[in-house]
């Protein structure tokens, strides 16, 4: 290790171990590596951020040692997330690209937390109901349940329109009806004199005024 | 005797100590100045090089002094030349940084006096190959080196051609030489031997070339009283009916013809303080440990920087470390300032360590990080331990020393001494130059602890273990372990003894303390009997002796003198200036020596100045063939605690 051209640096960062490789990767510096590795899980590490993106795999046995590694904590319940996008090492890892979790930079990883939180959903799912619910089956059901969610909003936004409509109506017709009353009211008094007299004769107390919407109308109607 | 075209260069330094308002007195005191020669004394035309913080000060400067500066620019009597923002040692920086200086300084150029310049002033004429292209990219058409630089790829001829031509893959460089003479002749104010020189050089060829740095002196002096020398000395041209005309290095290039093509030696100019058969700053490197770790540290946070994913960020951070590769503390000389004088030290240090500072908080790193990488570059893993308060590098290669210790609440690397030596005189081997170092190991006779044989064997290096160790990380979010193991042989009384040696270093995740656990096992069947050490070098932040105290079990220790104490545990170590207090405790007591680390400061060249105090725990070991001694201590750093101790 002494004169290995492999430099390491070791961090932990939000609950995760961050290694970080700079160098020439050769097979020898592996147990190392796996040494490294056994310590953390032994410590109760379950995330592993491995930064290869400065490496340079000289050495075809080190992805079949990745491989193993990834199934060793996959079987610890452990996880490894590689990150690159290097051509060197994208090519290196290429034929098992589907089998590791890779990405670019660390900012990506964060920035698709929705996705991979998506996926863990899928998971989760699996483990819990036996159905298997693939990750793209998850989105889809999320967005039908998006769907409904959306309708009964929407549908409870059009109710509330109407009912503040109709309500607002109703205002307007006290608000009318009031003044209407007071009309009465002042004609009434202005005829008060002429009924002590005798002149005229009342022939509104027998109407159910109440009942009549427009008194404007009304009278109208009676002169005619 | 034929007429003389004569250029003058006139420079303004970056000078790192030199505050805002202090620039910009120099600079309006400059230009007046010049002014004065061009308009009263007759010096038509001059070359001008300032540095990025002097061309932001020349904007300041008022209407009327700026406006003759731009007038004189666009007639051609004053031409600018390009050069680094912060004046840095162009090879020794990542090409990264090299073209932000560049661009930054011709931007502040374009910005202040919207001119283009064809000419680039390299600090301290420090040249190697490959400032070809990166001059060449950058637009400019020639450098100018010293005299004797060029001389030394010319064999037998002569430097009397207008200028030479330098060439890389299809990229060619100008090349024109300055008059190292006639510069000496001027800072020394001989004008008769200034007049004579001219004289000489006129029957020769029809041009030279004059550089003055006004800025030479430690923390930016400047010398104004040059200007008045200058004025005396044109006068004294005049008096004597010297052919002078003056010409500006553009013209030089555009009216002399070119000697041909040349191959140019890595070389540099005299400011770096390297020694006449030191040919390239990267002997700086190999020479000055200190120098080797302030370039390496900027190296490895430039590599960090890299790593920052957003670009923005990622440039703001690059323009942080531009100051930080300043020339100015690199320089290896007691008259101008740098390396070793502990206050720029101390100043580069606290540069870096706050970058550094601010990276890791961008990173969201917590707790311990834990790195093994070739720090140095020197073929060997060193192992570097951070948290938020401290930051250590070991090397295991060295016998596991620590190499530095900083302490970052304090921004204050508290391994930073420098001593003189053997090694700067030239007279040591070159490539085994040892670093100051803290907590290397040491091995003597019973005879040999005592204040007449310590200082003598410490400086003889005779009783040191430095045998390379194996090591191995136990690498923990709270605390990490370094296990580092060798068999140390040492010889003294014509005995041969053999130690094996299991050391552990224990960092935790927070605070700023750490153990070091020392193991040592007779490896062989012959009793030894004598002492084991520890050599701790602790560098003050200044060269004031009477801000740093020394307490030994609660007793204050006279730091002045040597001194040799029976039956320690505890000792505190306080540098005030800095506002920081180390504690080291003794698990098992010792014999402690002390004694004040004494070289050039900021006064007189000649005389030694307080750069820190050298700590030597002494345990008596006897132990007989395959026995193990165990020994511990405790290192604490604080910020504050003064009043309470």
């Amino acid at each position: 290790m002494r004169n290995s051209q492999l430099d390491t640096k070791i961090e932990f960062i939000e609950g995760a171990v961050r290694l970080v490789f700079d160098g020439i990767f050769f097979i020898n510096q592996w147990p190392f590596v796996q040494e490294k590795f056994d310590s953390f899980i032994s410590e109760g590490q379950k995330k592993f951020f491995v930064h290869l993106q400065k490496a340079k795999i000289r050495d075809a046995e080190i992805l079949q040692n990745f491989l193993e590694l990834q199934n060793n904590l996959a079987g610890r319940k452990a996880k490894l997330i590689l990150i690159f996008d290097n051509k060197s090492n994208v090519k290196f890892f290429a034929p098992y690209k589907h089998l590791f979790e890779i990405y670019p930079n660390y900012e990506t990883y964060r920035k698709q937390g929705f996705v991979r939180a998506l996926r863990t959903v899928g998971l989760q799912y699996s483990k819990k109901t036996g159905i298997r619910i693939s990750p793209t089956t998850a989105a889809l059901v999320l967005l039908l349940l998006a769907g409904w969610v959306m309708t009964l909003l929407t549908m409870i936004q059009t109710q509330s329109e109407d009912l503040d409509k109709s309500r607002r109506e109703v205002q307007e017709l006290i608000v009318e009806q009031k003044s209407i009353s007071r009309e009465l009211k002042e004609l009434e008094t202005k005829l008060a004199p002429l009924r002590q007299l005798g002149l005229l004769k009342d022939s509104l107390s027998r109407v159910k005024y109440k009942n009549i919407p427009d008194w404007v109308d009304h009278l109208r109607k009676k002169q005619k | 005797m034929t007429k003389l075209n004569l250029s003058m260069a006139f420079h303004l330094n970056d000078a790192p100590y030199l505050k805002s308002s202090e620039i910009e007195k120099i600079t309006r005191v400059f230009c007046t100045e010049v002014l004065t020669l061009m308009d009263e004394v007759g010096l038509t035309k001059v070359s001008v090089y300032f540095s990025g913080r002097f061309l932001e000060a020349l904007s300041k400067v008022n209407n009327s002094i700026l406006g003759a500066i731009l007038e004189k620019t666009k007639a051609g009597q004053i031409q600018w030349l390009g050069g680094g923002y912060f004046d840095p040692i162009f090879p020794l920086i990542p090409r990264k940084t090299q073209d932000l200086h560049i661009k930054k300084h011709l931007a502040l150029l374009e910005q202040t006096l919207n001119v283009r310049p064809r000419g680039f002033v390299l600090p301290s004429y420090v040249w190697e190959s490959e400032c070809i292209d990166l001059l060449s990219r950058h637009g400019f058409e020639y450098t100018c080196l010293k005299q004797y630089q060029l001389q030394d790829s010319l064999w037998r001829y002569g430097t009397d051609k207008g200028f030479w031509t330098v060439e890389d893959r299809g990229k060619v460089l100008k090349v024109l030489s300055s008059s190292h003479n006639l510069s000496k002749h001027f800072v020394d104010g001989q004008y008769k031997k200034f007049i004579g020189q001219l004289n000489e050089i006129s029957e020769q060829t029809s041009f030279t070339q004059l550089d003055l740095p006004f800025i030479r002196r430690n923390r930016g002096h400047f010398h104004d009283e040059w200007f008045d020398r200058l004025k005396k000395l044109l006068k004294r041209m005049k008096q004597d009916s010297l052919e002078v005309s003056f010409e500006t290095l553009d013209s030089q290039v555009d009216q002399q013809i070119s000697g041909g093509t040349i191959y140019l030696q890595p070389s540099i100019g005299k400011s770096l303080g390297l020694k006449e058969h030191q040919t390239s700053c990267r002997d700086l490197l190999i020479l000055q440990p200190e120098c080797n770790y302030i370039h390496k540290k900027m190296i490895y946070i430039h590599k960090a920087i890299d790593s920052v994913e957003n670009l923005k960020i990622r440039n703001g951070f690059y323009d942080m470390l531009l100051p930080a590769q300043s020339l100015y503390y690199y320089r290896n000389s007691a008259k101008t300032g740098g390396i070793r004088y502990v206050e720029d030290r101390q100043e580069i240090h606290s540069k870096l360590i706050d970058i550094e500072d601010r990276l890791r908080k961008l990173s969201g790193v917590r707790g311990l990080q834990v790195e093994v990488t070739d720090f140095f570059g020197n073929g060997a893993k060193e192992v570097l331990f951070a948290n938020d308060q401290i930051a250590v590098i070991v090397e295991p290669k060295r016998g596991g020393v620590l190499r530095s210790l900083d302490y970052r609440p304090a921004r204050h690397n508290l391994i930073n001494s420098y001593l003189q030596s053997e090694r700067s005189e030239g007279k040591g081997p070159i490539y085994q130059v040892f670093p100051m170092v803290g907590l290397r190991d040491v091995l003597c006779s019973k005879e040999d602890a005592d204040l007449v044989h310590i200082p003598d064997w410490i400086h003889n290096e005779s009783h040191i273990l430095s045998q390379p160790m194996d090591f191995q990380i136990k690498p923990r979010e709270d605390s990490s372990q370094l296990l580092l193991s060798a068999e140390q042989r040492i010889k003294f009384n014509q005995v041969e003894h053999i130690m094996q040696m299991d050391k552990v270093f224990t960092f935790k995740g927070k605070g700023s303390e750490f153990l070091w656990t020392q193991q040592l096992k007779n490896g062989s069947f012959r009793e030894f009997d004598g002492y084991y050490g520890s050599l701790f070098n602790l560098s003050s932040s200044g060269i004031d002796v009477t801000a740093c105290t020394l307490s030994v079990q609660g007793a204050r220790v006279d730091i002045k003198n040597n001194h040799l104490i029976e039956d320690v545990s505890k000792l505190i170590w306080k540098d005030k200036s800095k506002g920081i207090s180390l504690h080291w405790e003794f698990h098992k007591p010792c014999k402690l020596f002390v004694r004040p680390i004494l070289d050039f400061g900021m006064g007189n060249e000649f005389e030694s100045q307080f750069q820190g105090i050298q700590l030597l725990p002494l345990w008596e070991c006897k132990l007989l063939g395959q026995e193990k001694i165990s020994l511990m201590s405790k290192i604490i750093c604080h910020k504050a605690g003064f009043l309470f101790g």
